[in-house]
């Protein structure tokens, strides 16, 4: 699946590509306007990341044209502003997502996934790990075809890990992705073992592998082996 | 008291005081001034009297009733007597009333006997000179003082008029919403007021408009370095060969720049509530805000064994920004729960215009009021210390009152709002 990453700060830009590119993506870039524009025009991406503030143009504007000309790509807008406005502003111009920075890789990388899914496979598509079957949109998982009787926000949580596959995922990047910035401070890194502690017993006891792996200190990995 | 009303007391009391002491002053003179006249022309008298003795006794003795008179006695008291002048009383056969005189008496030996002589000269004219002089100073004084009163309507409001404008721009003036012309003026001082308070209020107007924008950038130039770190550190902890003391190093420059990233994010809200970029007042539901964002926590309050209770009647409103509804709200909740103690209470409760919301909590360290200063932290508290500064200025921007009390072992805090519009 190829992607465009349109941002300005070189640095940053570098940290996507080596994420994402592991993970499977073929990753294009663009630091301003001028070179973006030109890459829209020459090729069909699967998704695109915009920066709005780039140094010769407003993002927004790669927007417009994208809609303009039809496009189908999925479109996540990667932004420091983090005003209501903005944020409306970014999706009536026909973003799919808004991603206030600085967020986690891990989370960029699920809302790439799911914005794919939703546009090219319109929310149809199931995601397959090794015995794994899950249905996003129906909210069902299958071990080995059996279903498995998770909650919603477990199911979020398996759709989070296996979406970053291979990765080490942080309880951080967890506990923000399920319940959001503000609650960070409210809960400890408990109620995040918990959950993975209740998923992955549900799984095992589906007759699933055991593809959660504890990285001491940091978080988990989901993994084949 | 007014200006103009001061000056003019001023000018009244002043005028009044010296007119007081002017006419004392003029009074005692004249008096003095004519009874000199009188004295010199009765000496005069005397000498003519004591020059012809005769002559004199002769015409004491008929008492002619005319101008000045002249009574003689015989004295025998052995007294000698110059002259000595003195105030006295006439009765006045013709007009029948009592007449003021002044006096000369003197004894002179004549013939053989001791003469007592009396001169008496009326002061009649002089004193009702005197009277109408000094009763013209008084009608004087009362024509000043309506001058007083004209000059204040007539010139002082006049004179004073660039004033009295400035004064009613000035209280006109809001931050941030404009500097304000002063205008001009022909008065030296007022021209120069108007001119110092004409640039004075475009620099605040200007400073603040900066301040605004440098707080807003500021926050916004802050998240690009800090999401640098966070990507450089995401993608070394998916190293496998890390020690682990690597990955714990690497761990903790994650969390903080986390830290500092929230930190910031939250600042940069305080700042956007502070110079009013929200705008949005609407009626909102405040009884579905707040059961939406209870409902929300429950696995917390769950998990620390805390029991919540409630009472949330419904259709209850509140005016304000939607999206700060939700941040003051949570906050508050947020609050109570970081706060509270394992197996502890939450209890919420909502009327028409009040939000009372009590937790079991450790004895706070200070005067909970403080809690609403900027990172006020209590001890073991996981938060950023700005929960409760947010939910500090929502209510000063919409005057909402809010009141944070301890009452062992409860900590309690009452939102107090109305429903009715707001100054925003």
């Amino acid at each position: 699946m190829n992607i465009l990453i349109v941002e300005d700060e070189q640095s940053l830009l570098e940290s996507l590509v080596a994420y994402l590119e592991p993970a499977g993506y073929s990753c294009t870039t663009a630091s301003d306007f001028k070179t973006a524009f030109r890459k829209l025009d020459l090729y069909d991406y699967y998704c695109i990341l915009v920066d709005l503030n780039l140094p010769d143009g407003d993002g927004l504007k790669l927007i417009n044209h994208l809609k303009e000309d039809g496009s189908k790509a999925g479109i996540i807008i990667i932004s420091a502003r983090q005003s209501i406005d903005e944020r409306i502003a970014g999706l009536e111009a026909g973003a799919d997502d808004y991603l206030v920075k600085p967020f986690h890789l891990s989370e960029l990388n699920a809302r790439i996934q799911s914005v794919i899914r939703r546009l090219r496979f319109q929310g149809n598509k199931q995601v397959v790990f090794g015995d794994l079957v899950i249905e996003p949109e129906a909210h069902k998982v299958f071990a080995n075809g059996e279903p498995v009787d998770l909650t919603r926000s477990e199911i979020e949580l398996l759709l989070y890990l296996v979406s970053n596959q291979n990765k080490v995922v942080t309880r951080d990047s967890i506990g923000e992705h399920l319940w959001g910035d503000y609650l960070r401070e409210t809960g400890s890194f408990d109620q995040v073992y918990t959950h993975i502690k209740n998923l992955r017993k549900k799984l095992l006891q589906a007759g699933c592998m055991d593809y959660i792996k504890t990285v001491y200190g940091v978080g988990y990995k989901f993994a084949l082996e | 008291m007014k200006l103009l009303n001061k000056t003019t007391l001023y000018l009244v009391v002043l005028t009044v005081i010296v007119f007081l002491l002017a006419s004392l002053a003029f009074f005692q003179v004249l008096r003095n001034t004519t009874n000199q006249e009188l004295d010199k022309a009765l000496e005069k008298e005397r000498k003519q009297v004591i020059s012809n003795p005769d002559f004199f006794l002769v015409a004491a003795a008929a008492d002619v009733p005319f101008f000045d008179r002249l009574k003689v006695q015989e004295d025998s008291s052995g007294q000698k007597i110059e002259g000595e002048y003195y105030d006295s009383t006439l009765f006045d056969n013709i007009e029948k009333h009592y007449q003021p005189v002044r006096c000369i008496r003197f004894t002179l030996d004549y013939s053989g006997s001791i003469f007592l002589f009396r001169i008496f000269k009326s002061k009649l004219p002089s004193d009702q000179l005197v009277r109408r002089i000094v009763l013209s100073s008084v009608i004087l004084a009362l024509v000043f003082l309506v001058g007083i009163f004209l000059v204040r309507q007539l010139v002082f409001v006049r004179l004073w008029k660039d004033f009295f404008v400035a004064v009613e721009r000035v209280k006109q003036f809001e931050i941030g919403k404009g500097s304000i012309e002063f205008g001009a003026s022909n008065i030296k001082e007022f021209q120069t007021l108007n001119t110092v308070l004409s640039s004075m209020t475009r620099r605040i107007s200007n400073d603040y408009l900066n301040l605004k924008e440098f707080t807003s950038n500021t926050t916004h130039e802050l998240q690009t370095p800090l999401a640098v770190i966070k990507s450089k550190v995401e993608l070394m902890l998916q190293s496998d060969n890390l020690t682990e003391e690597q990955v714990n190093m690497i761990h903790s420059i994650y969390s903080n720049a986390d830290h500092l990233s929230r930190l910031n994010h939250s600042l940069g809200l305080l700042a956007r509530i502070e110079n009013d970029q929200f705008t949005g007042t609407e009626t909102i539901d405040f009884s579905s805000c707040i059961t939406k964002n209870i409902d929300a926590l429950f696995m917390w309050a769950s998990e620390q064994d805390i029991s919540v209770t409630t009472t949330i009647p419904g259709n209850i409103n509140i005016r304000l920004d939607p999206v700060l509804s939700d941040i003051l709200v949570q906050n508050l909740l947020k609050n109570a729960i970081i706060h509270n103690v394992k197996g502890g209470k939450l209890y919420i409760s909502l009327s028409e215009g009040n939000l009372k919301i009590i937790n079991t909590g450790n004895e706070p360290g200070e005067d909970p009021a403080g809690y609403f200063g900027r990172l006020r932290k209590g001890k073991n508290s996981r938060g950023l210390g700005l929960g409760l500064s947010i939910v500090k200025a929502i209510c000063d921007k919409y005057q909402f009152g809010i009141d944070y009390s301890y009452h062992s072992p409860d900590h309690c805090i009452e939102l107090k709002f109305s429903t009715s519009g707001q100054r925003a």
